[in-house]
């Protein structure tokens, strides 16, 4: 593709379909153009009536309807020099997709979402953790019953929005119940056995979810709780569902930060450690970029946020207790920011699973603080 | 002029031509014929409805080997028994005790198994006769199957639905602006479909199952009670009382103009068709049945529509969630004004079905 070129690509997910007019501009992925209509009548209908919306605007149209096989064909090209975890969440469908260097080594799709096929995910046991997880939350059984019907309308009426707090925790819980459902870890360790890696790895959340969310910080937690992530990860978020264009050909040299729109949330930096909850486990000097380093005490069982903007990128140096590790192999020189920036993550692996209601019911909301 | 292409919501067909189709037994004697006028009470079909069997081990019941049991088994195969009718009978204690068996049912004692001491009583087939339940016109018979008759209906919609197919008598329980309460169920509703309240919790649900309700209408369901309901094979799950919801998740009032329908129907036989969440309430005068020129007919298959100011709509996401009320002004793409007496909301159109 060169800058002359303009290309119509239609996506087709669950509830909408999306036109884009991209092009190539200074190097980088521009979006000219975009339309999304929900699904009011058929697909066939929808596209002609974007063809028609864009026509005299594109020399070349794509129309994307196999979403999970574009999704590994983008992975395996963002993921060339790290580890990059895709998911894309729509609402009857969630494929999660892990690319580490270039090759695809998990692909998983399942046959439920987070609008009509919301049931095949609420499984009695799945509901159960959903339930915890909002108690915990500081959710009574009357706002758990309101955030569930929130999700059952969702369900009955396609393209309800978040309208409030309820909502939103409501999603993020169905969120953090797609991602408990992958073994994030084992697959990742088992793939990249003596492998060092220049780029820290990326979550990218993508599809018709990551259109909703308001709240990154609440975001930040459900993935990382979800996941269960160890390490360093920067976390992406594609609110205008355009990852899936870095499928067409465009050039060789893009990598993510070519595409414009997408959102770093932030990186994550999760520590283990055999001390106790509380306990004094060493200092991280953060530098900024400004005229002295940015000096953080850790304690084991906190989570502290850094606020560092997208646009800036961050050193650190650690000086830390013996026994105290990042499950990182690479750098870690060149940390991204976000909308949330760093967050520092002390709670020792694994996380405790939810029935620890005593370290949850202690700890949780200054969690949830720490990210807001 | 922008368009708003928002979800529609039809609560309720008045006067509609309908079509039911009335299921029959296998080796079914039909008593109608294509174009014949039934009534109500007319029978359209009759046949011997073969209902199970029981089995039951002597040798366990007893304490004996089989070998003994077919000692004690005291009937002859093939005979026809009643509930009461002693079945086997054992000496204890010398001659001074005896203990029985005595059958729970009507039927016919048709097989014993001497290895097992397995005796199988098979239940007496039943004569059930079909009667067409509405005024109409036979307008298709399916050997063995169903025989389909035209009628003149009133359809109530609603958003969603549990169980199974199921017809009886319309009863009215408690307010048409509170949730349903178990101590509103009584004996007295026994066989009934009822209607009423905002909404209906599982305790209602399960009491009204041991009082023999067939059926529930009512504005709402927690997500979580359905939920629990489907348990883990889906909506085709039947735990002996159907479920139809007028307005969805929610609590809120069954819509007024369907309140109003159902209770013009009071006492009257209804048709409970959970298969497509709706209710037909047959037209009780329906003397020109030929004649289906003036009915509305059902759009069953629109689902959106354009969104104008003055439409009628009900909320359905947020705050004034259930709340019906007139579009008052189209703000912008997403963003339009609803009121009625109570509210005066500013709201996403997605957040919103039209009423049609």
């Amino acid at each position: 593709m060169n800058e002359s070129d303009k290309t119509l690509v239609i996506i087709v997910s669950d509830l909408y379909i999306r036109g884009y007019i991209i092009s190539l501009k200074n190097e980088m992925l521009a979006v000219l153009n975009t339309q999304q209509y929900l699904k009011t009548a058929s697909d066939q209908e929808l596209i002609q009536a974007i063809q028609f919306e864009f026509q005299g605007q594109f020399n070349k149209s794509v129309i994307i309807s196999d979403l999970n096989k574009v999704l590994e064909d983008v992975t395996g090209k963002i993921s060339a020099g790290n580890v990059t975890v895709v998911m894309n969440v729509n609402g009857a469908t969630v494929s999660i997709v892990i690319g580490i260097l270039g090759r695809i080594v998990y692909s998983k799709k399942y046959d439920f979402g987070f609008s009509h096929q919301l049931a095949n995910l609420l499984l009695p046991e799945n509901r159960t953790l959903f339930e915890q997880r909002l108690a915990l939350w500081g959710y009574d059984n009357e706002k758990i019953r309101t955030a569930y019907n929130y999700l059952g309308n969702r369900q009955m009426y396609k393209g309800i929005p978040i309208v409030n707090k309820e909502s939103e925790d409501a999603l993020m819980g169905i969120l953090w119940l797609i991602c408990l459902k992958n073994e994030l870890n084992t697959i990742i360790a088992e793939n990249t056995k003596g492998l060092r890696f220049e780029e820290i790895p990326h979550v990218i959340l993508t599809g018709e979810i990551a259109q909703e969310f308001i709240d990154q910080g609440n975001l930040a937690l459900s993935l990382i709780d979800g996941f269960k992530l160890t390490g360093i990860w920067q976390l992406i978020l594609d609110p205008r569902m355009q990852l899936l264009l870095y499928s067409q050909d465009i050039s060789e040299d893009l990598s993510i930060y070519s595409l414009e729109e997408l959102e770093s949330i932030g990186s994550v930096i999760a520590f283990d450690s055999p001390y106790n909850w509380g306990e004094y486990i060493g200092e991280m000097r953060v530098d900024l970029g400004l005229s002295e380093d940015q000096v953080v005490d850790l304690k084991c069982g906190q989570i502290i946020r850094i606020p560092l903007s997208k646009q800036v990128s961050g050193g650190l140096t650690i000086k830390a207790k013996p026994n105290v590790v990042i499950n990182y192999q690479g750098e870690i020189d060149k940390l991204a920011g976000g909308n949330i920036g760093l967050i520092i993550d002390t709670r020792n692996r694994p996380l405790p699973d939810l029935s620890q209601t005593k370290i949850y019911n202690k700890h949780m909301h200054h969690w949830i603080e720490a990210l807001h | 002029m922008m368009e708003i292409i928002v979800g529609i919501k039809q609560p309720l067909i008045v006067n509609t031509k309908y079509i039911i189709e009335r299921l029959i037994g296998v080796g079914s004697d039909i008593s109608v014929k294509v174009d014949e006028i039934v009534r109500p009470e007319t029978i359209i079909a009759t046949y011997w409805q073969r209902s199970g069997f029981r089995t039951f081990n002597l040798a366990e019941m007893f304490k004996v080997t089989p070998e003994k049991a077919s000692m004690i088994f005291k009937k002859t195969l093939g005979t026809r028994i009643y509930p009461g009718d002693i079945v086997a009978t054992k000496q204890e204690l010398f001659g001074l005790r005896e203990k029985y068996f005595k059958s729970p049912l009507a039927g016919i004692l048709t097989d014993f198994d001497t290895r097992t001491a397995r005796l199988t009583i098979q239940y007496l087939p039943k004569e059930i006769k079909i009667v067409a339940g509405v005024f109409g016109r036979i307008v298709d018979i399916k050997s063995d199957k169903a025989v389909a008759i035209e009628t003149k209906a009133d359809i109530v919609k609603g958003v969603l639905s549990f169980g199974m197919d199921r017809e009886g008598s319309l009863v009215e329980i408690g307010y048409p602006d509170i949730p349903l309460q178990a101590d509103q169920l009584s004996e007295r509703l026994s066989g009934k479909i009822i209607f009423g309240g905002t909404k209906v919790n599982l305790d209602f649900v399960y009491k009204s199952l041991s009082y023999g309700i067939k059926g529930i209408i009512t504005g709402g369901i927690d997500y979580q009670d359905y939920l629990a309901l489907q348990g883990s094979r889906g909506r085709d799950e039947d735990i002996g009382v159907s479920l139809i919801i007028t307005e969805g998740f929610m609590s809120a009032p069954i819509y007024h103009e369907t309140y109003d329908k159902l209770k013009e129907a009071l006492q009257k036989h209804v048709i409970f068709n959970a298969g497509n969440e709706t209710i037909v309430l047959p037209v009780a005068n329906n003397s020109n049945l030929v004649d289906t020129t003036s009915v509305q007919e059902a759009k069953s298959n629109q689902k959106y529509n354009l969104l104008d100011e003055g439409n009628l709509v009900q909320i359905i996401n947020g705050e004034n969630i259930g709340q019906y009320g007139t579009v008052n002004k189209i703000m912008k793409e997403n963003l339009i004004e609803v009121i009625n007496n109570h509210i005066n909301e500013q709201t996403n159109p997605l957040n919103v079905v039209k009423i049609i």
